[in-house]
């Protein structure tokens, strides 16, 4: 066998010229589909490593159903509400340890501050939490508490911090920010009155001192979020209402993961809404990679056909070749084994040339993003995340090619004639 | 006891749907250690013949037995190992692979074998010095003459010890001179390793080595 393997090598380096062109769409195939792979892996890293921090795994995230409407969800206008009652049955679901409420500050307000010497005035969205639910996300020496005196505790999206460093700040040039840096701004919240709405009754405009104590991301996206007991004072203080009924969303805290799928069902059949925010886009990202992937593979199983032409022909070229081999002691399997070591060895080769391939691509796209395309949210360093799985599953898709390209080539070398062969 | 015996052999072939007999009722035996030719006109079966006793063609009627081995009942896999360990083949264009050099393609039956490396370099030795072509054992054919060449294909089908070496028109390419220097050289083969030659030739200087003379007449062997 050591032999035959060293003459397969020879006949490879023989034939390197015609099996070079037949393997240029296995090689840009691999390429595509280690550029493709890589880069949903590394869409993959950015959105659940840094947009959508991972939630433990107890902790469910219930709406109503379509609650919301598209992109006014981040202001607060909700088609429907959970109820108190609703939430009270949440709470007696076997296994429910605890059931944390969010809901949204349906009355208008407005920021009022100095920041780096600029006065501004903002109207503002704003929700109201428990404060159980977020009590990590608080920054050591601060509380997210409900106090009569003092300032109103604030607590605001990881995002719009990104947000903000990747466009606002350089729009405004100002400086970038870190959550260090920011925690403890204090600004004035201005409640009963906004832009938008104007005032309805300037008698009960009221102004609190409000107080930056914590990034969160269970704080609405493009506003604050404040302890859910000030929400409730806020509409005694405007509308006389002293309680709060209806909710955004609840937290649903499980006794442990096990019984999660559990609870989810029975929510569910009530006809509320499990988040599936992180599964969605999981699985977005899954498909596209899916089929880019699966394109990248059709291109290396066509290209097949192109190594089975070449070594159809090279076959055919080498039958007084093979005779002599056959004369010489080589079996059916022997010629077989040559034809099929060759082309596993090509496909070996076309693999990493096309890996090599995909990652100069690599390189070359994210030398390109770094100097091409401006800063946005949650730009990465990498768009790709390569790794060892991509590159072995690369070059077994193309070994798996090529020898499946040159299997009836190698079925016609054994059935050639030697006395036949030996007569051409 | 015969080295090769060939017992009622016939060979047909279908050409365009006709069945065409080329060889008929052939009976011929060869002694270990002779020189045996068959002669004939293009076409009359020799090469045939060869492809029988060499265990390249199966396909016949009667029986060929060499080495007391009836061909026939071997299997492909058999047919080959026989056709590695017993026999050497040698053509009229001489059959090297243009992109192996010499020593390569010297070493080629041993792919097949189970011959260690150390056997392999001793074998390759003696034979380039028999065939006087050591300084050129890593040179490609391409860079031989037609001479040479021939001598490096004696020295590929010797490579194994066979007990039997089938030539085809072995001295058909070349010219008188370099004609007379391979048929030395057969001699001196059967001469220091008792091999059995079985020569096809139109040619008549080949005949004066031979120790017996056959000729195909009327798809029959005829001795002459």
């Amino acid at each position: 066998m050591k032999g035959i393997s060293a003459l397969a090598i020879k006949n490879l380096v023989r034939n390197k010229g015609a099996l070079f062109l037949s393997s240029v769409g296995i090689i840009f195939g691999i390429a595509s589909f280690v550029f493709f792979v890589s880069l949903g892996n590394g869409i993959k890293s950015v959105v659940f490593g840094k947009i959508l921090a991972q939630l433990p795994v107890n902790i469910i995230e219930v709406t109503p159903k379509s609650s919301t409407i598209g992109i006014f969800s981040f202001g607060g206008i909700s088609a429907s509400h959970i109820e108190d009652s609703t939430v009270d049955t949440i709470s007696s679901i076997k296994g429910v340890k605890a059931v944390y409420k969010e809901v949204v500050l349906d009355i208008p307000i407005q920021a009022k501050g100095e920041f780096y010497s600029r006065r501004i005035v903002t109207d503002l969205a704003a929700t109201g939490i428990d404060p159980e639910i977020v009590r990590d996300d608080i920054k050591k020496g601060y509380s997210f508490e409900y106090q009569e005196d003092g300032p109103i505790p604030v607590i605001v999206s990881k995002h719009l911090l990104e947000l903000y460093n990747s466009n606002i700040a350089q729009a405004m040039k100002l400086p970038r920010l870190t959550q260090d840096a920011i925690i403890g701004f204090k600004f004035k919240l201005i409640v009963g009155r906004s832009f938008l709405s104007g005032v309805k009754d300037s008698s009960k405009i009221r102004e609190y001192e409000c107080q930056l104590v914590g990034f969160s991301d269970k704080a609405i996206l493009l506003g604050i979020t404040i302890p859910i007991e000030y929400v409730r004072r806020f509409k005694n203080d405007i509308e006389g209402i002293d309680e709060i009924k209806r909710y955004k969303k609840v937290y649903v805290i499980a006794e442990n993961s096990q019984i999660v799928p559990k609870i989810t069902a029975e929510i569910s059949s009530m006809g509320l809404e499990i988040d599936k925010t992180r599964k969605t886009i999981g699985g977005v990202i899954s498909i596209a990679t899916l089929i880019l992937g699966m394109l990248s593979i059709l291109i290396v199983a066509l290209s097949a056909i192109n190594i089975s032409n070449t070594f159809a022909l090279l076959v055919f070229e080498r039958r007084r070749e093979i005779g002599v081999l056959r004369a010489l002691g080589g079996t059916k399997g022997d010629i077989r084994y040559m034809i099929f070591l060759e082309a596993s060895i090509a496909g070996i080769i076309n693999g990493l040339i096309g890996i090599l391939l995909g990652f100069l691509f690599i390189k070359l796209t994210d030398f390109f993003a770094r100097n091409n395309i401006p800063d946005f949210p949650y730009k990465p360093d990498t768009f790709f995340e390569p790794n060892i799985l991509i590159f072995l599953v690369a070059i077994t898709f193309s070994v798996f090619f090529c020898t499946l390209g040159a299997l009836l080539p190698s079925i016609k070398a054994s059935k050639i004639d030697p006395a036949r062969a030996l007569t051409m | 006891m015969p080295l090769i015996e060939l017992i009622e052999v016939g060979k047909s072939y279908l050409i365009d749907g006709v069945k065409k007999l080329i060889i008929d009722g052939v009976n011929l035996s060869i002694a270990r250690g002779s020189i045996v030719a068959i002669i004939g006109p293009s076409g009359s079966g020799k090469s045939t013949l060869l492809n029988i006793i060499g265990g390249l063609d199966s396909t016949f009627d009667g029986e060929a037995v060499v080495e007391n081995v009836k061909l026939k009942d071997l299997s492909d896999v058999e047919l080959s190992r026989f056709r590695n360990e017993k026999i050497g083949f040698i053509f009229q264009h001489f059959n090297l692979l243009d992109h192996l050099n010499c020593r390569e393609n010297v070493i080629l039956p041993s792919y097949f074998s189970r011959l260690n490396p150390k056997e392999i370099e001793k074998r390759v030795n003696y034979l380039f010095d028999k065939v006087q072509l050591t300084h050129k054992m890593r040179q490609y054919p391409p860079t031989l003459s037609g001479g040479e060449k021939q001598r490096v294909a004696i020295a590929r089908a010797l490579f194994m010890n066979p007990s039997v070496l089938l030539c085809d028109e072995p001295t058909g390419d070349l010219d008188d001179v370099t004609a007379s220097t391979i048929l030395d050289l057969f001699l001196s083969i059967r001469k220091d390793m008792n091999v059995t030659f079985v020569i096809v030739t139109h040619e008549e200087r080949i005949t004066k080595i031979a120790d017996e003379i056959y000729m195909i007449k009327e798809r029959r062997l005829v001795r002459i």
